[in-house]
C-alpha cells in the first residue's frame, strides 16, 4: 500500500506542476478592446476626475473599456513606465517627463503621432502654449505628445520675512544684485546661540533648478548640436561660483530640502526662510496650507539675462500600442478639454498646457495659488527647456554626481567642478558616438545561447549523474525528480534563463524601450566601458568599503547579542525579539525611518551629539560619512545573523563549557577556546551570506540618498538599477551585473577556501 | 589529595523543586566515594557544588577544613569526568589534554611531559594527533579521564562516566579506574546510577534518594545492614523482596508466609534478599509462577497468596511453573523496616 501510494505521488506532482505553468500561460479570453492608460497617480486628487472622463469615454466609445494605471508616487514614477515597457506590457497611453522624450524618440519607442493630429479636423495648435508645444515635436517637427502641465522655475518668498528687512520689495526685473542683498538682509541669528535661524535663501541644487543661473550668467551647458559641454566656460563656472558663495562664504542659503532626497526640508514652510527656489509651481500645493505667513512668487532674479528652465509632463502613445487611435482620441479628449486642465490647475499641479485653463478663473484667481500666479506665464518669455538629448538623464546624473561636490559638500571649487562636469560629459558623449553604427545581434543568437546553455545545464546534470543505479534506487531517484519538477521549471524560467538572456545582453547594447529582439552586439565593450568608467570605479570602491565595514561589524554584534542574550529571561526574551524585528521589517520602510535618526539638523543622532556638546555629522551630506551611517544601518539590521547565532550557541554541549570552567578557564578564554571555535561555521555562513548582502545593497541608498553625495553611496547595485532602467543602457547593466557575479563569486569561494585554516566542524576533522 | 566536607548543603531552585536538603557528608584523603541513587535524587547537583559548578542555596563546602564555596570551579583544584566526556571537539587529544595545563601557566616543556605520561599510563599515546570524533566511545573516555588525571588535581569527580559504553567495555573500564585510583590515591566523588558500579568500585557507598542521604558505608554494611527500605530495594541484584504485613504477638503474617520476628506488633514490611531463601520440606507453601534461567543461577518467582517472593538458586534447578515448593527464608538473614518512615527496625 504504501509503495504504491508514494509511486504515484511523483508522477502527480510533475502532472500538477505542467498543469500550473499550462494555465498560467493561457491567454486571456477574447474581450472588449481595452486602452489601457498609465499617466496619473491614483493617490491624486484629480484621479476621480480621470476616472469619470474615461467613463464619459467609454460611453461615446461603444465596446471600449478605459483602463487607469496608477503611475505610483515620487520618483518611481518614470521608472515604473520603463518597467512596464520593456516588460512588454500593453501600455497605450502614458505620461512621461519631457527630459524623457529624446531618449524615447531615440530608441523608437513613441507614436509619431502627426498623422492623426492632421487627420482631426477640431485640432488646434494655438489652443496650447506654444514653447511647450514645440518641445513635443521631433525633429522632423510631428507632434509626438501634447503637454499635461508645465511650469517655470520661480522664485518664492516669504512676504512677511521680506517686510523685516525693510527693503524694498523686489520688482519684477530684480538683479542678482538685489537678491544678494535681500538674502544677506534675510540672515539672521534670532537667538543669539552663533546658528543661523533665519536663512535668506533655501537654495534648491538639482540640475535644472541649477541650469537658469548659468543660462542668467551668460552660460551654457552644451553647444547647439548637443555634441560637446560648454560647461568649462566662465558663464557656467560663474554661476556655480555665486551659488556657492551664496551657500559657504556669505552664508546666506541653506541646503534644499528635496535635494538628493534628504529630509531636512521644510525651512520655508517653517518661515525660516525668506526666499525658496528656484523651483516650480507644484510646490503650491505643499504651501497652500500655511497660514502662518504670507507668501508669493517672483521671477528668478536676472544676471546678465534673464532666463529660467521648464519642467513639464506629456502624454505620449508607445509605438508599441495596441489601441493608438483610442489613445490619440482619449488623449485630445483629456488634455484638450477644460473640466482635466482647470482641475489640474486647481490642485497645484502645474501650469495647464491648455491657454484657455490657464487664462481661466482656475488658474489665475485660484485661492491656493500665491497672489503674483501670472508670473508663472510672464516669465515663460525667457523659459527654456533642457536640450533634447537621449542621454539627457545620463548626463544629468553625471553633473549631479559633481554637482554635489560644489554645492553640497563643498569639497570642489566652483571651476574644478564645472571642469570635471564638462570632462565627464564630453567623454561620455564621446563614446555614445563611437557605439553608432552597431551590429545587430543576429536574430536566434538569443535563442540559441539558450539552447546551448540549457543543453550545457543538462549534460552537465548528466555526467554527475554517476552509473545507473539499482532498480530500486532508480524507482525513488524518479519520485524524487518528479517532485522537484515544479521547483526545476521555476529555476530554469525564472533564475537560470534569465542569468543567460543577461550574460548575453552584457555582451550588447539594448535599451529596454526597445523590442526584445531588437538589439546591438557589441562585444566585450561594456566590459572595457566598465573599465574606464570612473563612475563604476566609484560604486566598486563605495561597495567595498560599505561590505568592509558593515560585514564584520555586524558579525560581532550579532554575536555579542547572541551572548548576552542567550539566557532563557523573559527580558532576553523580549530583547531579543527587539532586535529580530528590524530584519523582518521593508529595506525601504527601515530606510525611511533612518532618514530620522541621520537627519542633519534634527536627527536622532546629532540631537544626541549636539547634547554632549558634540558637533553633528551631515551624516548623508559627508561623503566621508555616508558609507559609515549606512554601515551602522545593517548594524542595526543583524535579528537574522544574532537568531543563527543564538541557534548555533544552543547547541553547544553546556558540558563543554562546565569542563571548561572545572579546567579552570574564565568567560574570555572559555569564549575563545571553546565557544567561538564551536561557532566557527555559523560565523563562516554569516560570513558569507552578510557579505552577499553587502554587496546587493540596494533599497536604502535609493531611499535615502539615490547614490549621493556625489558618487559617495552609488553602490553597485544602485548604478546597475540606474543604468539599466534610468539611462535605459540594458546591456551595461548586465555587465555590472556579470562583474558583481564573479567578484560575489571569488570572494564566496576565496572565503570557503580559507574555511578549512579556521572552521571547526564538530563530529568531522577538518581539512 | 583532600579531605572534602559537606555541611548542611541545601539546593532549592526558584518555583521551590528541592533537589538537596541539608546533606552532611565527609569524604576521607584518599578515599573512592560512590554516590548513587535514581535519576533525580541530587546525586549530580552534589557533585556539581562540589566541583563550583552550580552554588549551593545553603551549606558549606570545605577541602581539607578550608571552605571553597566562593571560588570559582577553576580556582578549587578539581578535575571532573562527564558523562558525555565533554572533549574539546576542535582540539587534538594532546590538546584536549594539555588544555588545563595551558590555563594554569604550566609552561610548554612541562606541558608536553605531563602530556606524554598521561598518555602512556591510559594507553593513549597512538591517538594524540586525533580528533575527538576520530576516536571510539572507550577511547574518548580514557581522553576525559586523562584530561582529569593530567593536572593531579585535589579532588576527582566522576559525573556517571560509564554510562554511555556498552556493558563489556564499562566492565573493563571499572577495573581500569579502580587501577588508577589505587596508583594515584587522589580524593574521588563518584556518580553513578548504577548500583554494580557503586558496590565494585567505591570504597564508601552513599545512597541518596530525593535529595536526602540514606545510608553512607562501605558496601558491604550496606548491602548486609540497608539502614532503609529503599536501599535495601535499590542495592543488589537481583533485588530484595520487599513483603507488606503485619506482626503480631512475635509472628510476621503476609499471605500465607509465617515468620517468627522480634519487631513489636503493628504493620512491618519484611526484607529478604533472593539468596536467602531456602527451598526445603517445611516452610511456606509457595506456587512457582515463572522460572527465569540465567545460566549460572536460576530465578524463581513464587506466590504465597497474593504475596511474591523471588529466589535466587545456584546453578540450573530442574523446577517448571505450577511445581509447588516449601520457601524458607533464613531466619539471621531477614532485615525489618517500618512501612512508614522506611527506616530499618532494630530486632
Amino acid at each position: 500500500m504504501r509503495s504504491a501510494g508514494s509511486a504515484s505521488l511523483g508522477p502527480m506532482f510533475a502532472a500538477a506542476s505542467f498543469l500550473t505553468v499550462a494555465l498560467m500561460l493561457q491567454p486571456a479570453a477574447a474581450q472588449e478592446r481595452t486602452l489601457t492608460a498609465l499617466v496619473e497617480d491614483a493617490t491624486l486628487v484629480s484621479w476621480p476626475v480621470l476616472e469619470e472622463l474615461a467613463r464619459d469615454f467609454e460611453a461615446r466609445h461603444a465596446g471600449v473599456r478605459v483602463e487607469l494605471l496608477s503611475l505610483g508616487g515620487a520618483s518611481g514614477t518614470q521608472d515604473k513606465v520603463k518597467f512596464m515597457l520593456a516588460g512588454d506590457l500593453p501600455l497605450d497611453l502614458i505620461r512621461i517627463d519631457v527630459t524623457e522624450a529624446a531618449a524615447f524618440l531615440a530608441e523608437e519607442a513613441l507614436l509619431d503621432l502627426q498623422p492623426h493630429f492632421d487627420a482631426d479636423v477640431g485640432w488646434d495648435p494655438s489652443s496650447i502654449f506654444s514653447a511647450p508645444l514645440a518641445a513635443c515635436r521631433d525633429a522632423e517637427e510631428h507632434l509626438f505628445g501634447l503637454p499635461q502641465t508645465f511650469t517655470p522655475y520661480v522664485m518664492y518668498v516669504n512676504r512677511d520675512l521680506l517686510a523685516r528687512t525693510g527693503l524694498a520689495a523686489p520688482g519684477a526685473d530684480w538683479t542678482w544684485e538685489d537678491f544678494l542683498a535681500l538674502a544677506r538682509a534675510g540672515t539672521r541669528d534670532t537667538d543669539g546661540d552663533g546658528r543661523t535661524d533665519e536663512f535668506g535663501i533655501s537654495l534648491t541644487q538639482w540640475l535644472q533648478a541649477v541650469v537658469p543661473w548659468v543660462w542668467q550668467n551668460g552660460g551654457e551647458l552644451l553647444d547647439a548640436g548637443g555634441t560637446r559641454s560648454r560647461m568649462d566656460e566662465p558663464g557656467f563656472a560663474g554661476a556655480l561660483a555665486f551659488l556657492r558663495e551664496l551657500l559657504f562664504e556669505e552664508r546666506v542659503a541653506s541646503f534644499d530640502a528635496t535635494f538628493a532626497g534628504q529630509l531636512s526640508q521644510g525651512l520655508f514652510q517653517a518661515g525660516r526662510a525668506l526666499f525658496y527656489g528656484p523651483v516650480g509651481y507644484w510646490e503650491t500645493y505643499r504651501f497652500q496650507h500655511i497660514d502662518a505667513f504670507a507668501w508669493d512668487v517672483l521671477p528668478l532674479p536676472r544676471g546678465e539675462r534673464a532666463a529660467t528652465s521648464v519642467a513639464m509632463g506629456i502624454y505620449v502613445v508607445p509605438r508599441t500600442a495596441r489601441e493608438p487611435e483610442l489613445a490619440y482620441a482619449f488623449l485630445r479628449e483629456v488634455l484638450c478639454g477644460m473640466r482635466y486642465q482647470q482641475l489640474m490647475a486647481e490642485i497645484g499641479n502645474g501650469v495647464p498646457g491648455l491657454v484657455a485653463a490657464a487664462r481661466s478663473e482656475s488658474f489665475l484667481a485660484n485661492p491656493a495659488a500665491p497672489p503674483s500666479v501670472e508670473v508663472f506665464l510672464d516669465v515663460m518669455d525667457d523659459a527654456r527647456f533642457m536640450p533634447p538629448l537621449a542621454n539627457w538623464r545620463k548626463i544629468e546624473s553625471l553633473c549631479q554626481a559633481e554637482l554635489e561636490g560644489v554645492l553640497l559638500t563643498g569639497a570642489t571649487s566652483a571651476a574644478a567642478g564645472a571642469r570635471a562636469m564638462a570632462a565627464k560629459t564630453d567623454a561620455f558623449l564621446g563614446r555614445e558616438r563611437a557605439r553608432h553604427g552597431r551590429r545587430r545581434l543576429p536574430s536566434g543568437a538569443m535563442a540559441l545561447a539558450l539552447s546551448v546553455s540549457l543543453l550545457a545545464l543538462g549534460a552537465v546534470f548528466l555526467a554527475r549523474r554517476g552509473p545507473a543505479p539499482p532498480a530500486a534506487r532508480a524507482r525513488e531517484e524518479r519520485h524524487a525528480y518528479g517532485m522537484i519538477t515544479l521547483w526545476a521549471l521555476g529555476f530554469v524560467a525564472f533564475l537560470f534563463g534569465p542569468a543567460v538572456v543577461s550574460l548575453v545582453l552584457s555582451l550588447c547594447e539594448w535599451s529596454p524601450l526597445r523590442p526584445f529582439g531588437d538589439m546591438g552586439f557589441v562585444g566585450g565593450a561594456n566590459y572595457a566601458r566598465l573599465a574606464s568608467d570612473p563612475t563604476f570605479h566609484a560604486s566598486l570602491s563605495a561597495t567595498a568599503a560599505y561590505a568592509a565595514l558593515a560585514v564584520p561589524a555586524g558579525l560581532v554584534v550579532a554575536l555579542a547579542l547572541a551572548l548576552l542574550l542567550r539566557s532563557p529571561s523573559t527580558l532576553a526574551g523580549i530583547v531579543r525579539t527587539a532586535c529580530y524585528v528590524p530584519a523582518i521589517l521593508s529595506p525601504v520602510i527601515v530606510a525611511a525611518v533612518w532618514r530620522f535618526v541621520f537627519d542633519a539638523d534634527d536627527g536622532l543622532i546629532n540631537r544626541q551629539l549636539r547634547a554632549f556638546g558634540a558637533a553633528g555629522v551631515a551624516w548623508l551630506r559627508e561623503p566621508n560619512a555616508v558609507v559609515p551611517a549606512f554601515a551602522l544601518m545593517a548594524v542595526w539590521g543583524i535579528g537574522a545573523q544574532m537568531l543563527v547565532f543564538l541557534a548555533a550557541l544552543q547547541a553547544i554541549d553546556p558540558a563543554l563549557e562546565e569542563a571548561a570552567r572545572v579546567d579552570g578557564a574564565g568567560p574570555w578564554r572559555r569564549f575563545w577556546h571553546v565557544i567561538l571555535p564551536a561557532l566557527t561555521p555559523v560565523v563562516l555562513f554569516n560570513l558569507v551570506t552578510g557579505t552577499i548582502a553587502a554587496f546587493q545593497v540596494f533599497a536604502q541608498p535609493y531611499v535615502m540618498t539615490q547614490g549621493g553625495p556625489g558618487d559617495a553611496s552609488r553602490f553597485l547595485v544602485l548604478y546597475l538599477y540606474e543604468s539599466g532602467f534610468r539611462h535605459l543602457d540594458m546591456g551595461y547593466a548586465s555587465a555590472i551585473a556579470w562583474v558583481l557575479f564573479v567578484i560575489l563569486g571569488v570572494l564566496s569561494l576565496t572565503l570557503l577556501a580559507s574555511a578549512r585554516h579556521w572552521v571547526h566542524y564538530a563530529g568531522r576533522a577538518r581539512g | 589529595m583532600a579531605r572534602v566536607e559537606l555541611t548542611g548543603i541545601s539546593k532549592r531552585y526558584t518555583g521551590g523543586t528541592v533537589a538537596l536538603d541539608a546533606v552532611d557528608l565527609e569524604v576521607a584523603a584518599g578515599e573512592f566515594l560512590v554516590l548513587v541513587g535514581p535519576s533525580g535524587c541530587g546525586k549530580s547537583t552534589l557533585l556539581r557544588i562540589v566541583a563550583g559548578l552550580v552554588e549551593a542555596s545553603a551549606g558549606d563546602v570545605r577541602f581539607d577544613g578550608e571552605s571553597v564555596v566562593g571560588l570559582e570551579a577553576g580556582q578549587r583544584d578539581v578535575a571532573m569526568v562527564f558523562q558525555n566526556y565533554a572533549l574539546y571537539p576542535h582540539m587534538s587529544v594532546a590538546k584536549n589534554l594539555a588544555f588545563p595545563l595551558r590555563l594554569a601557566g604550566v609552561a610548554r616543556a612541562e606541558r608536553r611531559r605531563r602530556v606524554a605520561e598521561t598518555a602512556e599510563l591510559l594507553g593513549l599515546t597512538e591517538l594524540l594527533k586525533r580528533k575527538p570524533a576520530q576516536l571510539s566511545g572507550g577511547q574518548m573516555q580514557r581522553v576525559a579521564v586523562g584530561r582529569a588525571i593530567v593536572r593531579n588535581p585535589r579532588v576527582f569527580l566522576f559525573d556517571e562516566p560509564l554510562s554511555n559504553l556498552d556493558a563489556k567495555l564499562r566492565g573493563e573500564m571499572r577495573g581500569e579506574l579502580r587501577a588508577l585510583h589505587e596508583r594515584l590515591g587522589i580524593t574521588t566523588l563518584y556518580v553513578t546510577h548504577d548500583q554494580a558500579e557503586a558496590m565494585t568500585l567505591g570504597s564508601r557507598v552513599c545512597v541518596l534518594e530525593s535529595g536526602r542521604i540514606l545510608q553512607v558505608g562501605n558496601p558491604l554494611e550496606v548491602f548486609e545492614r540497608p539502614a532503609a527500605r529503599f536501599v535495601a530495594g535499590f542495592i543488589g541484584s537481583p533485588p530484595m523482596n520487599l513483603v507488606a504485613g503485619v506482626a503480631r504477638d512475635g509472628v510476621f503474617e503476609a499471605g500465607t508466609l509465617r515468620l517468627p520476628t522480634a519487631a513489636p506488633a503493628g504493620p512491618l514490611v519484611l526484607g529478604v534478599r533472593p539468596h536467602d531463601i531456602e527451598i526445603g520440606a517445611d516452610g511456606s507453601e509457595a506456587e512457582v509462577i515463572d522460572v527465569e534461567r540465567l545460566g549460572t543461577s536460576t530465578q524463581l518467582v513464587c506466590a504465597l497468596g497474593p504475596v511474591r517472593l523471588t529466589l535466587a538458586c545456584e546453578g540450573h534447578v530442574t523446577t517448571e511453573r505450577g511445581e509447588r515448593l516449601r520457601l524458607r527464608p533464613r531466619p539471621e538473614r531477614l532485615h525489618w523496616f517500618d512501612p512508614e518512615s522506611g527506616a530499618r527496625v532494630p530486632t
